[in-house]
């Protein structure tokens, strides 16, 4: 926190000191660079965290122009003015999360089409706003009406701007800290693993647009009160360009760099534009640069060359927390696939599956590639909606959940090859497995929340032959593909599922490791008393820990009884033949 | 006489963060050099720094008598170096016909149906719509049919049902006595010294133990996976 205080009041005093030091005039500069900055600083918390690139931020920055405009025209009273301000803003936010949810619903590839579509309505606005003169003022624009509370635009505005600004960043600085952030990077990371965590992600997309829009509709009020004229080309693709230009050069991974794209980009417009006939080309090719060279823009080339310069700071160690308890229920119940079909495309994949598994216990999954055992859980956990048939948990009937909605019902599981966050270290894993099926909305924004800890989770880091306590620190991309396998193991155990599936978690595992992650699986059973069911090749493995083991071929059931009495099938024998590591 | 493949005293890993430190190694042809070591020694920086993923820090890699130290991964595939990864192994959108046409066009190759049926049958169905296991075999077969001299292969066994380990281990046999040198990293012990005629055993990026298979006995190579 004092890291932010200390940020925020250098940037105050950097703004503030300026109509003392440049004179009024550059300090009216200043304040349109600032806004344009802010509505980027919305763009880079977008795109920088979620990946998600609008297009179109110009449409919500001008409307939100043009509804101050018209306010500060046709209202009066200063307070009748800011509530129109904020109901505007409302909707502008109402209007971001719907399109957002909408379009991400469902599917998690839909980035580009996302993009287009802001793209499409920024034309659309332009489009209209130069179409009703009655209102707008038409291609001329909109204009005849005084600032704010009728401050000087020249003059005093600039310090409502320099408010604005330094609260939009403070605002933002404080979320770049909390688990919120952690959860928005986290869907950029790896959406399909935020889902199997519980985490409705095309909400978090639609909530994260939501408030980049808000922010754009902010810096859009300020525009029009501090230029007096509001003009289509404000909500139009030229600007929303502009702004996503200034957010990639600046820097988008950092709540300064937008800021400082802004600056830097309206500081050369002043200086070359009058003197250099070719000052956009010379821009252009700084833009081009910049993103060829330093991806992360200017703010990653300034941090990089401070920590040359300042030593580092070491983390502090993490203060752990009881977690609260997770919200669906504890104790695990059947899981029973009733003539479960499924196709895709001209593919058959599951034959008619029929099985009820006990209450809890261990059950493994056995028979040849392809035989269907993966699929068998991408429908338990909604991945794959089922052509045919009924899969019930207990007496609920699970197939028709989205992917999203199984570890509701308290379904956790591990994928075949590990599915992690990899951008991120291995406490952040372990910090947003924690999160996932126990945070309430006001737990994303406290600290503490990061440090939670639950039993299953502590079990296994204390125990010093799992590779996980001694790499906390460590990014998960430097890991090895048989450590991930115990972080998502250990991250799957987080959520404390009452129904863990496990495929293929000793894949990748030497003799010794496979022994220690059969012994976790073991364990995790014993205590929670809960059901496992497991994918395996591992013959060995198989008949150490499996109750039951049912055999797929040809997406059928061959086979589903005890070890002993699979091992003596000769329907079985003929297909597949075990063997032990 | 050089080695076909041969690298010596490498150096490498990601970033500021040092894996390997100095590993030397050859295959001659018709070898297959079994590398193996528990999770996170260094096996697969190993293998990304052989196909020219990853660039090593210092170190030689020489192939067919020529330094390709300095060359991209596409210029070694040129030279004849194929690799199959651990991970995203296939084109997922492709259908496993081309994925195998855009390994090699020949018309008379051997496509290995008669040992992995399932490929045959699957010919044009999107790679991405089989499941991890039929993805290792397509991977590896696309591996195998490859105009190559060399091959790195990083854990084809893994997620692969016995039997097609079996058949695998037939198959790199096979291309060894055809004059093929092949990097094997593997952590199934049995595939291993089923396969193998010399080992690499690692253990935080330095070489522990290393021979012909004939001089090494099982109970020195578990205690490399063991230790």
């Amino acid at each position: 926190m004092a890291f932010v205080l200390l940020h925020v009041s250098l940037l105050a005093a950097a703004l503030l000191s300026i109509p003392y030091f440049l004179g009024d005039f550059a300090a009216y500069q200043f304040g349109l660079y600032l806004i344009y900055g802010m509505a980027a600083q919305g763009i880079g918390f977008l795109w920088g965290k979620t990946g998600v690139l609008p297009l179109g931020q110009a449409m919500f920055f001008g409307v939100a122009a043009y509804a101050m405009g018209i306010a500060l025209r046709d209202v009066d009273g200063l307070l009748v003015q800011l509530a129109l301000g904020v109901a505007i803003l409302l909707v502008i936010a109402g209007f971001a999360y719907i399109l957002a949810t909408l379009v991400f619903k469902g599917r998690s590839d839909s980035g580009p089409y996302f993009s287009l579509i802001t793209l499409a309505l920024a034309m659309i606005a332009e489009q209209l706003s130069g179409s009703f003169p009655n209102i707008t003022g038409g291609f001329n624009g909109l204009s005849g009406f005084d600032s704010l509370a009728g401050l000087d635009p020249f003059g005093s505005f600039y310090y409502v701007i320099v408010a604005a600004s330094v609260g939009v960043t403070f605002m933002l600085l404080v979320l770049d800290r909390l688990p919120v952030s952690l959860i928005a990077k986290a869907v950029n990371d790896n959406e399909p693993r935020m889902q199997l965590l519980g985490f409705p992600t095309h909400v978090i997309k639609g909530l994260a647009f939501a408030f980049s829009a808000a922010i754009a509709a902010i810096a859009g009020g300020l525009f029009a009160s501090h230029q007096g004229i509001v003009t289509p080309t404000s909500t139009g693709f030229a600007l929303s360009a502009e702004l996503v230009i200034l957010t990639a050069v600046g820097g988008r991974f950092h709540v300064f760099g937008p800021l400082l794209g802004a600056v830097f980009f309206g500081w050369a417009a002043s200086e070359f534009r009058d003197s250099f006939a070719y000052w956009e080309l010379l821009l252009a090719v700084v833009f081009i640069v910049v993103v060829l060279k330093a991806p992360g823009g200017l703010a990653e080339l300034l941090k990089s060359a401070f920590n040359k310069i300042l030593p580092h700071r070491t983390k502090a160690n993490i203060t752990t927390y009881t977690a609260p308890p997770a919200r669906y229920a504890r104790t695990s119940e059947s899981l029973k696939f009733d003539d479960v079909y499924l196709q895709i495309g001209v593919v058959k994949i599951l034959n008619g599956v029929d099985f009820e598994t006990p209450k809890s216990g261990i059950v493994s999954i056995i028979g040849p590639n392809g035989a269907g055992k993966t699929t068998i859980l991408n429908t338990i956990t909604g991945n794959f909606s089922v052509s045919k048939g009924k899969i019930q948990l207990g007496t609920q009937e699970i197939q028709s959940r989205p992917s999203y909605g199984a570890l509701s019902v308290g379904i956790g599981r591990k994928l075949q090859i590990p599915s992690v966050f990899f951008s991120m270290s291995v406490a952040e894993n372990l910090s947003i497995a924690m999160m996932a099926g126990r945070a309430r909305t006001l737990d994303y924004f406290k600290l503490s929340t990061l440090g939670w800890r639950g039993d299953g989770l502590t079990k296994i880091l204390a125990n010093p032959t799992v590779p996980l306590a001694n790499n906390i620190e460590k990014a998960v991309q430097f890991l090895p593909q048989g450590h991930r396998q115990f972080l998502e193991f250990a991250m799957t155990v987080a959520t404390d599922p009452s129904t863990l599936l496990l495929d293929e978690p000793c894949a990748g595992l030497s003799p010794q490791e496979t022994m220690l992650m059969t012994e976790l699986v073991k364990e995790f059973q014993d205590t929670t008393d809960g059901l496992v069911i497991i994918i395996e090749h591992d013959m060995s493995i198989v008949e150490a820990i499996s109750d039951k083991v049912l055999v797929l071929h040809q997406g059928r059931v061959l086979a589903y009884a005890s070890y002993r009495e699979i091992k003596s099938d000769p329907a079985v024998q003929a297909v597949y033949a075990g063997d032990t590591k | 006489m050089s080695a076909l493949f041969e690298f010596r005293d490498l150096f490498g890993g990601y970033g500021d963060t040092q894996i390997l430190s100095g590993i030397s190694g050859k295959v001659d042809a018709g070898d297959i050099l079994g590398v193996f070591g528990r999770n996170g020694v260094g096996k697969s920086t190993l293998g990304r720094l052989l196909y020219g993923e990853l660039c090593a820090t210092s170190g030689q890699i020489t192939h067919a008598g020529r330094d390709v130290t300095a060359q991209k991964a596409f210029a070694r595939r040129k030279s004849g170096i194929g690799y199959m990864p651990q991970t995203r192994m296939v084109f997922d959108d492709l259908t496993v016909r081309e994925n195998l046409s855009l390994s090699s066009n020949k018309a008379d190759i051997d496509l290995y149906f008669d040992r992995f049926p399932r490929l045959a049958e699957r010919l044009d169905q999107p790679a991405g719509t089989m499941s991890g296991g039929e993805r290792k075999i397509l991977a590896f077969v696309r591996a195998m049919i490859e105009d190559t001299t060399l091959v790195i292969l990083d854990e084809p066994s893994e997620g692969v049902q016995p039997e097609n380990i079996e058949n695998m281990a037939t198959i790199l046999c096979e291309r060894a006595a055809g004059g093929v040198g092949i990097l094997l990293i593997e952590q199934n012990i049995n595939f291993l010294m089923r396969t193998a005629t010399q080992l690499m055993g690692i253990d935080a990026g330095r070489i522990v133990l290393e021979g012909p298979k004939a001089s090494l006995s099982i109970g020195e190579v578990k205690d490399v996976l063991s230790v």
